[in-house]
């Protein structure tokens, strides 16, 4: 009986998941320009070390501590590192990880629930590395930042300190470190999202410009689909197969150009070693990636796949396996400013105030908990 | 710390179970001893496990290795392998040497969190003093490699009370043995009685031994039924022998250890001779109980009587009717000089070894008992009897079934009269706990026996409950020693006794003033 | 062919204060040598202690000299090593001008090739032996000469060779003789076939080698001590041993010729807590016990603990005298071993005056440490070499050894106390220390 479902249910995918026509690649915003699938587009990395770069990887990563549906408390964290081919290159210039909590509450002003974010650099010489607390207040009438419940909206904004920190200190490390024709990578893709994001972001883009220095960004996870509703990263996977392309370390280019000043990239798809398993979607800032010849596009791949040959994860840079490892902020670490913010808490004898908030939340967290065996707070 | 001199860091633990990062590039070994220096002084921590720690996860390192093994792994490596994937060492900690009085003391802080750790060096043993009456065992080590710093245990001390040298076949006991004994052959302090079961410790015109030791005419007597030249003929005379000297050597019914009785106390010295000639002497005695003793005389010490010749003959020359009246005394008299007596019993079964060295050993303990009842022990040298295969008179089967004897007497009150055993054995878990627990110095020599290590270290003066590894990867030449006399388990590297003596000093020629 | 030579060993002639005793010892070397003549002796073997010490009485001296030459009258070589007692490296000794005088050929000529000692045969000129041996030393460095021996020279020689030699053996020492240092059997050459020994004050033969040649210490003539003349009385046979050897089948025999010059007879008193009366009434009835003790010697030991009162509270010369009166020869009472109560600190206990200070000795020394003020190595490692422990046992035995001279005759005071001192002088070999 049970089998016969199964049965049922991969039939019904199958059909659904029509491979006859791929379509072409499709985005559902207006202000981009997109390439329909050529065979032409799909370009060989040799991945050698033959014209080496500095590259910095940047990525952040933030925690919640406590929170509520009306505040969290995060523990935030930007991490980036440099590698020339496959060496570390090792400076003092700037601390390679800074870390600040933040603390966001929502507040009723003008009979309207707006989220503030107050951030607390761990050194107080890291507070220039950090957002204007003035950018880090948000509507909950802008849904542009938000999406689903309030529990979720909290998070989210909470969240939003951080990003803004990446893109921040990016600028930092472009300006202070990097040279001309060196490469920042940043993990995801350099689209503004938030309000008061492109602020950041476009000014971390004028230094990288002005500095010749290559900013980037190379996303994990990739939603986008064709015009027939497939992945777009299946489709080029397919497309590959099916016109005998025999190189399998290759980037598509272009797929698509943003032209839109919250997301002015031109997008890639790369694979960035035989054995990978990804493919990812890499974009280039479309200023830069216009003015280069394609010898230097190439060469700026070269380059990433250089880094990606690494065993635990082959086709992703290294770079980024050990950003992601530095930039995270671990449960065990969150436990023990957990219990120093619960200890505060409680000796101002102010528990009985915040257990009641902290204490309403909702109920899929508990019956989360409850799943994970987890203590229930 | 100098970044230099870091070989790793402390990054978890609890006291006895202190995880620690190698530093890449500096291997750390199991038995390894790394210093972590403090404002109030210096850890010693020794290491006593190695795992391999890793950021990936162990799927994740299991794929890896299958990519590898199976080929699909082409242009792919490790990038910052040393970041990723490194050892972790697993220590405890065993001294804390204090700045302000540079004495070693039972550690009962942690180490720094994330404090860096270094390699031993031979400055850090600066507090190791040479005692009064050193008995030399080697030199310190930390995982395979040895330092500079000479180990001395005072001999009147660990000998007193008993040294238990446990190990297998092949790990260097003979080495060992020869080292200590050639670096207090010339010290009066001690004499030394050393039952050679397998005629090792002397030397022989093929190997090094004891006798090339430059002051070995002025200190080593060695007996051997054939000694080579200026070797004593090792033989016993019946006169030298009482009842009491087969107790624990041979089972003995009541009626046979009376008809021994009576004979000695009627006939006092000649009482083996009496028992061998006729039933006449001993009429009291039943002549079936008789004919037992006299096997048991040609069993163990090889003696019959030839009806033909009317003589007492004996098969293997160690035990004479006519010769060696005196060779116990001698012996005793060289020992309590402060000499240093091998005797080989190679040839001679296990009870006539055992035997022998129990008269001497009676004969001694005797003597000092008088001394310390005449206020006079302190003038006499220690003595120490090295015995191998210690099993054969101190495991518990054959105490059950023979009865207590001369060696476990010593073991077990030796001390007060400073009469300690050298016992060497394989089988440690055999010994009675009693006697283990007064075997107050143990140099533990590799062991592959689970049980066996087991059991040395339940006894041992020191907690060595996590070296269980420790001691199974014991190179030969390799050993620790846990005594009450030292302020903790001393992983030492035992020279090669062959080193030493091609490195020791050639014998003074001196112009011979012959008087004619 | 046969051959026949005699071993006398250890005359100690000279020994005993008492002048009857000093004349009976004699009166057994005389007749020793009869006998040799008597048997056609090819030579005679004399393995030390000749005499007592090495400047005895003149008239003994003369006396053993006539006896000597009896035997040389007969054509009689005579071979002869010295012992610990007849010589002394510090000044000539009697026995040295004996020598001189060719009474008799030392056998102990050596050369010494490196640091080895290779000693040198003598052909005796009748017989077919190859004769050679090494004279006793102070005793420590018995061991020391025999280690440096040449073995190799000594066991290639060819020819039937005969070893002759003044120490104890170890293995073939009895306990009661075990005191200062022996020699292993170990360190004699092989290959011989008869080893004569001396120094051993009892008769030992041990068939050697499997049974192809014999060791033998054929013990005193008649005896030096007390204790030899108390072992006599308890059985120990006297004399010496004529060796017989057939060159055609090299078979060896040894006949052992005893000498018994004079009768001894021993009576033991236990004494133990007795009162003086009650001893004094033992020895009487010992006394009148003793029937037909003409020429006798008498020994009457007198061992225990006193329940009260001291020794010399007992007149042991009345009883001496009574028994010289019933005709013995001479008479001793041994009261070594008789100690009162309050003598609870003497813990030495023994039935010889030798043995007593041997034992007094071996206690003081064994408390005997270096002061700790002294800092100079020098005068340590002298110290340690000559006074502490076994060393300083050996010193001082031999310190009163060399004391125990007697003045000679005309001797003048002054040269009576330098002989003494240089004696001492080359005991102490202070020209090391310098």
């Amino acid at each position: 009986m049970l089998n016969d479902i199964i049965s049922k249910l991969i039939t019904e995918l199958n059909e659904g998941i029509d491979e006859r026509d791929l379509g072409g690649p499709y985005f559902d915003r207006i202000g981009y320009k997109v390439f329909p699938f050529t065979i032409d587009k799909f370009h060989q990395i040799k991945g050698d070390n033959t014209s080496i770069r500095n590259m910095v990887f940047i990525d952040g990563g933030n925690q919640e501590l406590i929170g509520a549906p009306n505040f969290s408390i995060q523990l935030n964290r930007i991490y980036f590192n440099i590698f020339s081919g496959k060496k570390r290159i090792i400076q003092k210039v700037l601390p390679n990880k800074i870390e600040f909590f933040s603390a966001t509450f929502s507040t009723l002003r003008n009979k309207e629930i707006d989220y503030d974010t107050i951030v607390f650099p761990v050194k107080d010489e890291w507070n220039k590395y950090l957002p204007l607390q003035s950018d880090l207040s948000f509507s909950a009438k802008d849904r542009a930042n938000f999406t689903g419940t309030m529990r979720e909206d909290i998070q989210r904004v909470a969240s939003i300190s951080r990003r803004f920190a990446e893109w921040n200190y990016s600028r930092f490390v472009i300006e202070e470190i990097l040279r001309e024709n060196d490469i920042l990578i940043a993990d995801g893709t350099l689209q503004a999202t938030f309000t008061h994001e492109d602020r950041y972001l476009s000014g971390t883009q004028a230094s990288a410009i002005k500095r010749g220095v290559i900013f980037s960004g190379l996303s994990k996870t990739s939603s986008l689909f064709t015009t027939t509703g497939l992945s777009l990263i299946g489709s080029l996977h397919k497309l590959h197969k099916d016109w005998d392309i025999d190189f399998n370390k290759w980037c598509y280019y272009p797929v698509a150009e943003g032209l839109i000043s919250s997301h002015s990239v031109v997008i890639f798809i790369v694979k960035l070693h035989e054995r990978a398993d990804h493919i990812f979607r890499y974009e280039i800032i479309r200023d830069q990636a216009k003015s280069m010849t394609v010898s230097e596009l190439y060469d700026i791949l070269n380059n990433l796949a250089y880094i990606s040959t690494d065993l635990t994860f082959p086709g992703y840079p290294y770079g980024l396996v050990d950003a992601d490892d530095n930039a995270r902020v671990r449960n065990d670490e969150v436990d023990v400013y957990r219990m120093l913010l619960l200890s505060e808490i409680s000796k101002r004898g102010l528990w009985r105030k915040f257990s009641r908030h902290i204490l309403s939340t909702d109920a899929h967290d508990i019956l989360n908990t409850l799943k994970a065996g987890g203590s229930v707070r | 710390m100098n970044e230099d001199y870091c070989c790793g860091e402390i990054i978890t633990g609890e006291t006895t179970k202190l995880v620690i990062r190698q530093k890449s590039n500096e291997p750390i070994e199991i038995g390894d001893i790394l210093v972590e220096d403090r404002k109030d002084g210096k850890i010693f921590l020794q290491v006593f496990d190695l795992l391999y720690g890793s950021q990936i996860s162990r799927l994740g390192l299991e794929n890896i290795s299958g990519m590898s093994l199976e080929g699909i792994g082409t242009g792919l490596d490790w990038i910052e392998p040393h970041l990723r994937n490194y050892i972790l060492a697993i220590a405890k900690s065993i001294l804390h040497i204090a700045t302000v009085d540079k004495l070693p003391r039972n550690p009962k802080v942690l180490p720094n969190f994330m404090g860096p750790v270094r390699r031993l060096k031979e400055h850090d043993l600066n507090f190791l003093s040479k005692p009064k009456n050193p008995l030399y065992v080697g030199k310190v080590r930390t995982g395979s490699k040895s330092l500079n710093a000479d180990i001395y245990l005072d001999a009147v001390d660990v000998f007193s009370h008993h040294i238990l040298v446990p190990a297998t076949t092949g790990r260097g006991k003979s080495n060992l043995i020869k080292i200590m004994l050639w670096n207090v052959l010339d010290k009066d302090f001690c004499g030394i009685l050393v039952l050679d079961a397998h005629n090792e410790y002397y030397g022989k015109h093929n190997s090094k031994g004891l006798r090339d030791h430059r002051k070995a005419k002025d200190y080593l007597i060695f007996y051997s039924p054939n000694p080579t030249h200026g070797g004593y003929t090792l033989v016993i005379n019946l006169r030298s022998i009482r009842p009491n000297d087969f107790r624990g050597i041979t089972e003995l019914s009541e009626p046979q250890q009376e008809a021994m009785d009576l004979a000695y106390n009627t006939y006092h010295e000649e009482w083996i001779s009496i028992i061998l000639k006729s039933d006449n002497g001993l009429k009291a005695v039943k002549s079936g109980t008789l004919n037992v003793l006299r096997r048991k005389f040609d069993n163990i010490l090889g003696v019959y009587f030839d009806s033909d010749d009317q003589q007492i003959k004996c098969r293997n020359k160690s035990f004479s009717d006519t010769l060696g009246e005196s060779t116990i005394d001698e012996i005793v008299k060289a020992l309590r000089a402060g000499k240093k007596v091998v005797v080989d019993t190679s040839v001679l079964d296990d009870q006539a070894e055992l035997l022998i060295g129990g008269i001497i050993a009676d004969k001694l303990l005797h003597h000092y008992k008088k001394a310390k009842e005449d206020g006079n022990l302190e003038n006499l040298p220690v003595i120490s009897i090295v015995i191998e295969e210690a099993p054969r008179v101190l495991s518990e089967e054959v105490l059950r079934s023979h009865g207590n004897n001369i060696y476990s007497d010593i073991a077990r009150e030796g001390r007060k009269f400073k009469i300690g055993l050298t016992a060497i054995t394989q089988l440690t878990s055999v010994i009675p706990k009693t006697i283990l627990a007064n075997m107050n110095t143990k140099i533990i020599l590799g062991n592959e026996l689970a049980v066996e290590r087991s059991s040395v270290i339940q006894s041992a003066s020191q907690d060595l409950s996590s070296d269980d590894r420790n001691i199974a990867s014991l190179d030969k030449g390799e050993a620790i020693i846990s005594s009450n006399f030292t302020k903790f388990a001393i992983p030492i590297k035992i020279p090669l006794f062959e080193d030493i003596v091609k490195d020791s000093q050639e014998p003074s020629r001196h112009k011979i003033g012959v008087v004619s | 062919m046969l051959h026949k030579f005699a071993h006398i060993t250890d005359c100690h002639l000279g020994a005993w204060r008492n002048p009857k005793l000093k004349e009976i010892n004699l009166k057994a070397f005389e007749r020793a040598i009869a006998i040799c003549i008597e048997e056609n002796v090819d030579f005679i073997a004399i393995t030390g202690d000749f005499f007592d010490v090495n400047v005895p009485e003149l008239d003994h001296v003369k006396r053993a000299v006539e006896i000597l030459r009896q035997a040389r009258g007969y054509g009689i070589e005579i071979y002869m090593i010295y012992g610990s007692h007849d010589f002394t490296a510090s000044t000539v000794s009697i026995v040295d001008v004996l020598h001189s005088a060719g009474l008799f050929i030392k056998p102990v000529e050596f050369e010494q090739i490196r640091d080895k000692i290779r000693l040198k045969f003598i052909q005796d000129q009748k017989t077919v032996f190859k004769i050679t041996g090494l004279s006793g030393r102070k005793s420590g460095l018995d061991t020391e000469y025999y280690n440096l021996l040449d073995m190799g020279s000594l066991e290639s020689e060819e020819g039937i060779k005969v070893f002759l030699f003044h120490a104890p053996i170890s293995e073939l020492t009895p306990i009661d003789l075990a005191h200062g240092e022996s020699i292993p059997l170990s360190l004699l050459p092989k290959g011989f076939k008869y080893y004569g020994g001396g120094h051993l004050h009892r008769r030992i033969e041990h068939k050697y080698d499997d049974g192809k040649s014999m060791i033998i210490y054929p013990g005193p003539l008649f005896g030096s001590t007390f204790t030899d003349l108390e072992d006599t009385a308890e059985g120990e046979k006297r004399g010496f041993y004529i060796i017989n050897y057939d060159n055609d089948n090299e078979t060896i025999r040894a006949k052992f010729i005893e000498l018994k010059i004079a009768d001894i007879i021993l009576h033991t008193i236990n004494a133990n807590q007795n009162t003086i009366k009650q001893i004094e009434d033992k020895i009487c009835a010992v006394v009148e016990q003793i029937q037909d003790l003409t020429n006798k010697i008498i020994l009457i030991k007198v061992k225990g603990t006193l329940s009260s009162g001291k020794r010399t509270d007992i007149n042991f010369s009345k009883f001496e005298e009574q028994l010289l009166a019933k005709g013995a020869l001479v008479t001793f009472i041994n009261r070594n071993s008789l100690v009162s109560p309050e003598a609870a600190q003497v813990k030495v206990f023994s039935t010889s005056i030798e043995d007593i200070e041997k034992k007094v000795i071996k206690d003081r020394i064994s408390s005997f440490k270096i002061d700790p003020a002294i800092k100079d190595d020098k005068v340590k490692n002298f110290i340690k070499s000559k006074l502490l422990a076994e060393k300083g046992e050996d010193t001082a035995n031999q310190l009163l050894l060399a004391l125990k001279m007697e003045k000679i005759e005309n001797e003048t005071a002054s040269d009576f106390q330098t002989r003494l001192l240089n004696n001492a002088k080359f005991v102490m070999e202070f020209s090391d220390f310098r």
